[in-house]
């Protein structure tokens, strides 16, 4: 179970090998974006010398939480697309066949495609997100040491391994299995359509946000959808206190409030029933 | 051959049915197929042979009951496809994968696969390992699968359409291939076309299928003894008539008659006898007017 379960995920990311590609040009690009920046990094250190601990602190690692930020949201971007596509495009090429005529199971073949949302991309954007910054901090501390300025500051100011891994907690537990009802659910219409897998997959969460919105006003429905993207858990709070700094935001909520957290574990119901009916309808799939 | 034959049927079904919406296209058909057999499964396009090997399969639900090498094909998919190998009736390997990538796949996760076999298989042809299954043409692609499954110790091999668009090098490489492999390994293989002429010469027994039934189902040496077709004498029509002839035809400007279970004595008296084709004797059984028009 364990070797079919791999060798199908390693199938997985021969076929879509943009899914690390993508990300990992995007991550060269915000690399060009930021050498192009830190030739203003010694007058910005300087005006930041000015302000107290707090805002020094923010004004050093902004460029490090926007380059984060963005890296997260390509890797939502990226698992919306891979989904919606995972189950349709082996019908669509009629490579269905091929797999079905092999003695691997569609639970194990639907549980690979679900593990590449909900870990192998956060897994991806971490490492990208880490070196990026890596890289991000030996450039800059470079050019302000050429500038006559103490790179040092940049090294205590960023507090580059606790935020990394607390980012790791954030993509893998909050973008990843907290979301995990989200891209079951694009499995399962993705295994159902007929064509255009997006449009079902989008149809029908909003179609339900309008009809609460227009019936009572609300948009409770949207927010819970929202929510584990957005970085929190359906049913958690994910607001910030002030000054409570990148590791805390990213840990928020905790993995123990996670873990009390009804809407958490119905949440992973709802994405187990989905895999399930994902299988089912694999089971009977034919060509399209 | 040095195949063991078991008495225990490799696939066996009993009112297999299976409809899509108001289409029947399976009609409740009763089906054996014994270990150590080629079997041509023949009729029409659209006569319900793509349903019944996928129901075989396990690619789709049906009614009534099924067994394929003692299972249950739809319950059991994955753990029957260690014993079952198969090719659709089109290319069906992604375009985008490497011929090495997929020989390490089905290495990893079929037990029975033997890559060494497979690869030894590919020597002989221009497919280079690297290559990509997108820059490989038809026949290429062809070959690849066939390689592949060769190289699997199915109890059972399935084909469908096989040589569907494809040269005639590669369908006598195909048959060649298939023909090595039963004597060899004296496993049971299944071919499902509506190319008559292509399988006659390989199969050990014929299932003619129309309309989701079964028109005739019979090894080869029985629709030998069986069946005999006479190029009537003129002066003989009415005599040859009162035999009651399953069908009968006018080729060249003379009868010919198609007779079943009828004494090969009497008949040598009416004309010239001969052992029927599958052709002409499915023609016979299943008529012009089936489906999708005669098979070829």
């Amino acid at each position: 179970m364990i070797r079919h379960f791999m060798w199908a995920l390693r199938r997985e990311l021969w076929e879509n090998r943009w899914l690390w590609l993508a990300p990992s040009a995007i991550a060269a690009a915000l690399m060009i974006g930021f050498v192009a920046y830190a030739f203003r990094l010694p007058g910005t250190v300087a005006a930041a010398a000015a302000l107290d601990a707090i805002h020094f602190h923010q004004a050093i690692i902004e460029p490090y939480e926007i380059v984060a930020g963005i890296m997260m949201a390509v890797g939502i971007f990226v698992a919306v697309v891979y989904c919606v596509d995972a189950l349709y495009g082996e019908r669509r090429d009629r490579s269905v066949l091929l797999w079905k005529s092999l003695p691997v199971s569609d639970l194990e073949t639907v549980l690979a495609k679900l593990c590449i949302p909900v870990l192998v991309l956060p897994l991806i954007c971490w490492g990208l997100t880490i070196a990026l910054h890596i890289l991000m901090l030996l450039t800059s501390s470079a050019i302000l040491t050429a500038h006559g300025g103490n790179a040092a500051v940049l090294w205590s100011g960023t507090q580059l391994l606790p935020d990394e891994f607390g980012l790791l907690y954030h993509l893998v537990v909050l973008h990843g299995i907290a979301a995990a009802p989200i891209y079951a659910w694009m499995l399962l219409v993705s295994a159902w359509a007929p064509r255009a897998p997006l449009a079902w997959s989008l149809l029908p969460p909003a179609a339900i946000g309008v009809i609460e919105r227009v019936a009572f006003g609300t948009t409770r429905f949207a927010e819970m959808l929202i929510a584990p993207l957005g970085g929190g858990a359906a049913g958690s709070s994910a607001t910030t206190p002030a000054g409570g700094g990148m590791m805390a935001e990213l840990m928020r909520p905790s993995l123990g409030q996670l873990l009390v957290s009804l809407a958490f574990w119905v949440g992973l119901a709802i994405a187990a029933l989905f895999v399930l009916g994902a299988v089912r309808l694999r089971r009977a799939s034919q060509p399209v | 051959m040095t195949g063991v034959r078991d008495e225990t049927p490799v696939i066996e079904a009993r009112g297999l049915g299976k409809r899509f919406g108001e289409t029947i296209a399976l009609d409740g058909i009763d089906l054996r197929v014994d270990a150590g057999r080629i079997v041509g499964l023949i009729g029409p396009n659209g006569a319900g042979k793509t349903t019944a090997l996928n129901a075989i399969l396990g690619l789709i639900p049906h009614d009534g009951e099924l067994r394929v090498l003692g299972q249950d094909p739809w319950r059991a998919r994955d753990t029957l496809m260690r014993d079952v190998a198969f090719i659709a009736d089109v290319a069906v390997l992604p375009r985008w994968i490497r011929v090495s990538q997929l020989l390490d796949y089905v290495a990893a996760v079929h037990p029975r696969f033997d890559r060494a076999r497979a690869e030894t298989f590919l020597e002989r042809t221009s497919i280079r390992p690297r290559v990509k299954v997108k820059e490989l043409s038809k026949g290429m692609v062809a070959q690849l699968h066939l390689a592949i499954v060769m190289a699997i110790d199915a109890r059972l091999l399935v084909l469908d359409e096989p040589t569907l668009g494809l040269d005639i090098i590669y369908r006598k490489q195909l048959f060649d291939a298939l023909l090595e492999d039963y004597y060899e390994r004296g496993r049971t293989i299944v071919l499902a076309t509506h190319n008559v002429d292509e399988i006659e010469h390989v199969v050990t027994d014929v299932i003619f299928i129309d309309r989701g039934r079964i028109a005739l189902q019979a090894t080869m040496d029985e629709v030998e003894s069986r069946y005999r077709e006479v190029r009537v004498h003129p002066s003989r029509l009415t005599a040859a008539r009162e035999l009651v002839p399953i069908h009968e035809r006018e080729a060249l400007g003379q009868r010919i008659m198609l007779f079943e279970n009828v004494d090969a004595d009497r008949l040598a008296t009416l004309g010239e006898v001969r052992r029927p084709s599958v052709a002409d004797l499915f023609i016979a059984r299943v008529g012009n007017g089936a489906s999708g028009g005669p098979p070829r």
